[in-house]
């Protein structure tokens, strides 16, 4: 059975552009075309369509709207993506809001005919260019390695203010120690967790409850 | 000394004759003495009461230069005359535009009172022939007997018979006037008018200074409101054009490009087949350029998704664009946007310090924090570069950071800059975001 797809783009050329790319395979049938996130809601339920393929920048609300909406009322629906948008946070938050795909629109007919399969099936497609962003999120949550030597409870205060955004200065008011003495607890308990950065700091603080 | 009383003699006449004068003498001699002492007295009066204005004259100038804010130049003013010169009410006037006349303080029995703009009494100058005379002519006008004279008083209590008016002048025009009224009849002296012109010309140079400053301040504001306005529009501006671009001459290309992609499979000849593959290639590249453009001007996550996507994506580009290594954390940010306008703030913020970075520091890496805890949110972007030492930082450097302090000041937050040649630097911006986002 061709799987039924609903376009759901607020570009007329575009979704007819692409109504003809995919309505040349075989497998799939295109069942309906939406301009807003409104209009896909309400076709999605009328139509109940196998996939969506959902533009993010509509006017009035957002795909990623849509797509929480959706999701909620059709939770069996598959929505893929397909938009302008290159930048990698929008890639999670896409995912996170609910979608089983992102496909960027130049991506070639054989690539969304693809992609339309693979989330058909249940599997999470995610554009080639745009995995990085996926990768980089998996980068962050690497561990810190534990301190070779203990922090005295002075290196410790200074951690946690350190970690929860305060300059030297205020750190130096809030303990009543002098900047020098504030810069001097910084380097040791840096060199003690073997941490080169402010950002690692946060990261250890938050790994060891400290925050 | 001892006084020995003359032996009595057959010369008593004479004796006694010679004892008259003596009396007569010393008679005049203590008269002239006591003249003199009380002349003495006169001038060491005088002198005292020169002195003890002099003395007022002098802690009135230091008074009165105290402060830059009208208001405050003018109460002093009134009360220093008050222990120069006696008076049942006082009032210090300026003239605005259009002979207008504004009532700045008054005497009101027992203390000076400084009157906020809409307590004001005003008048037209023309209205009052008293002051206007004193405002024309630059000379102190007293008006000795009020019951006499065919005048009206702009202010001070009824019943008032003694008024002087004395001109107050700034950069050598009168800028307005003061006045002193007493109750009893042709009280004031020229002794009077002689201290409150001494008073007058003293306290010129304050008027004549916090004028200056008044108008200084309404400048800056709105020096400060436009600039608020320019990068609210500005930031309008380039969101429109983004969105322009990617939306509008983006999809058309898109469109474009699926026509390019049917061409392909229907055309059966070999060279139209390539000559169409390069046409899709370079309208991906057009397209590829379209992305870079819109997002350089704005990128569309900053609306649509929120702050730490944006900066992700800005600073993964950084890293990538410059060699450097850029850590991010992002955190508090996960369950309510920041207000719009924090965002766009503390985006461009980022962008300006991360740009100062990489043109001037040096830097082997950057490290960019953002902290949203009880209401306030911290952006922190530290390098390990080679610093400077923020009161010297000249040039474009310094146009960054007042780019940067802008800002922050704009939304009521503050920026903090931590640096010392050879030590890196850490910028912090910190911002109440009280507020969730209204909207989206």
């Amino acid at each position: 059975m061709a799987t039924r797809v609903l376009i759901a783009d607020d570009h007329p050329v575009l979704r007819s552009g692409l109504r003809v790319l995919l309505g040349a395979d075989p497998d799939l049938e295109v069942v309906g075309e939406a301009g807003t996130g409104e209009e896909t809601l309400r076709l999605a339920e009328e139509l109940r369509p196998d996939v969506i393929l959902l533009d993010i920048g509509m006017p009035g609300e957002s795909g990623i709207e849509t797509v929480r909406r959706l999701k909620a009322k059709l939770p069996a629906s598959k929505v893929l993506f397909l938009t302008m948008h290159e930048e990698e946070g929008m890639v999670l938050e896409a995912l996170n809001a609910g979608g089983d795909g992102y496909l960027i629109k130049r991506a070639d007919e054989a690539e969304i005919v693809q992609a339309i399969r693979a989330v058909r099936r249940g599997d999470v497609y995610v554009h080639p260019a745009m995995t990085r962003a996926l990768l980089s999120q998996a980068e962050t949550a690497e561990r810190p390695p534990e301190p070779v030597e203990p922090l005295s409870h002075r290196e410790i205060d200074v951690l946690r203010l350190l970690a929860r955004g305060n300059t030297n200065r205020q750190i130096a008011e809030l303990l009543a120690l002098s900047i020098r003495t504030v810069e001097s607890h910084r380097a040791n308990l840096m060199g003690k967790l073997g941490l080169s950065s402010r950002v690692e700091l946060v990261t250890y603080a938050e790994e060891h409850g400290l925050l | 000394m001892k006084k020995k009383p003359f032996p009595p003699s057959e010369t008593e006449s004479s004796h006694s004759a010679l004892a008259a004068a003596l009396r007569e003498r010393t008679a005049q001699l203590q008269q002239a003495n006591a003249s003199l002492a009380a002349e003495q007295k006169l001038a060491r009066e005088a002198d005292q009461r020169a002195r003890s204005t002099a003395d007022a004259l002098r802690e009135a100038t230091v008074a009165l230069t105290r402060s830059l804010d009208r208001e405050t130049v003018l109460a002093t003013l009134l009360d220093h005359l008050r222990r120069l010169i006696p008076f049942d009410s006082a009032s210090v006037m300026l003239l605005e535009e259009a002979w207008r006349v504004s009532v700045r303080a008054v005497f009101d029995g027992q203390r000076v009172v400084p009157l906020p703009p809409a307590e004001r009494p005003e008048f037209l100058a023309t209205d009052h022939p008293i002051v206007h005379r004193v405002l024309t002519t630059g000379a102190p006008v007293l008006i000795p007997d009020g019951a006499l004279a065919d005048w009206t008083l702009p202010t001070g209590s009824a019943g008032e018979s003694s008024w002087l008016g004395v001109p107050l002048f700034a950069r050598g025009s009168v800028a307005g006037l003061f006045s002193v009224a007493k109750q009893q009849a042709r009280y004031f002296n020229d002794e009077h008018v002689r201290v409150a012109e001494a008073l007058s010309s003293q306290a010129s140079v304050a008027v004549e200074n916090a004028i200056l400053f008044e108008q200084m301040q309404a400048a800056t504001e709105r020096m400060q409101t436009l600039s608020h306005r320019l990068v609210e529009v500005q930031e309008n501006e380039r969101r429109t054009v983004a969105r322009e671009l990617h939306d509008e001459a983006g999809q058309a290309l898109v469109s474009l490009r699926y026509g390019l992609q049917l061409l392909e499979r229907e055309t059966g000849g070999e060279g139209i087949a390539a000559r169409v593959a390069e046409l899709k290639q370079t309208t991906d590249g057009v397209i590829d350029s379209l992305h870079r453009l819109a997002g350089a001007l704005r990128p569309a996550s900053l609306d649509l998704v929120g702050l730490e996507a944006a900066l992700r994506q800005y600073l993964h580009s950084t890293e990538s664009k410059w060699g450097l290594t850029v850590r991010f954390k992002a955190r508090g940010l996960k369950d309510e946007r920041l207000p719009a306008a924090v965002e766009t703030a503390l985006y461009r913020v980022v962008q300006e310090a991360v740009t100062n970075v990489v043109r001037h520091a040096a830097a082997t890496r950057i490290d960019v924090l953002v902290e949203r805890r009880d209401g306030r949110v911290v952006v922190m972007v530290e390098d390990d570069g080679k610093g400077f030492a923020p009161a010297t930082a000249g040039g474009a450097d310094r146009l960054g950071l007042i780019g940067m302090r802008e800002r922050a000041e704009a939304l009521g937050g503050t920026l903090t800059i931590e640096s010392a040649p050879g030590e890196g630097t850490t910028i912090a911006v910190e911002v109440a975001c009280g507020d969730p986002r209204p909207d989206r």
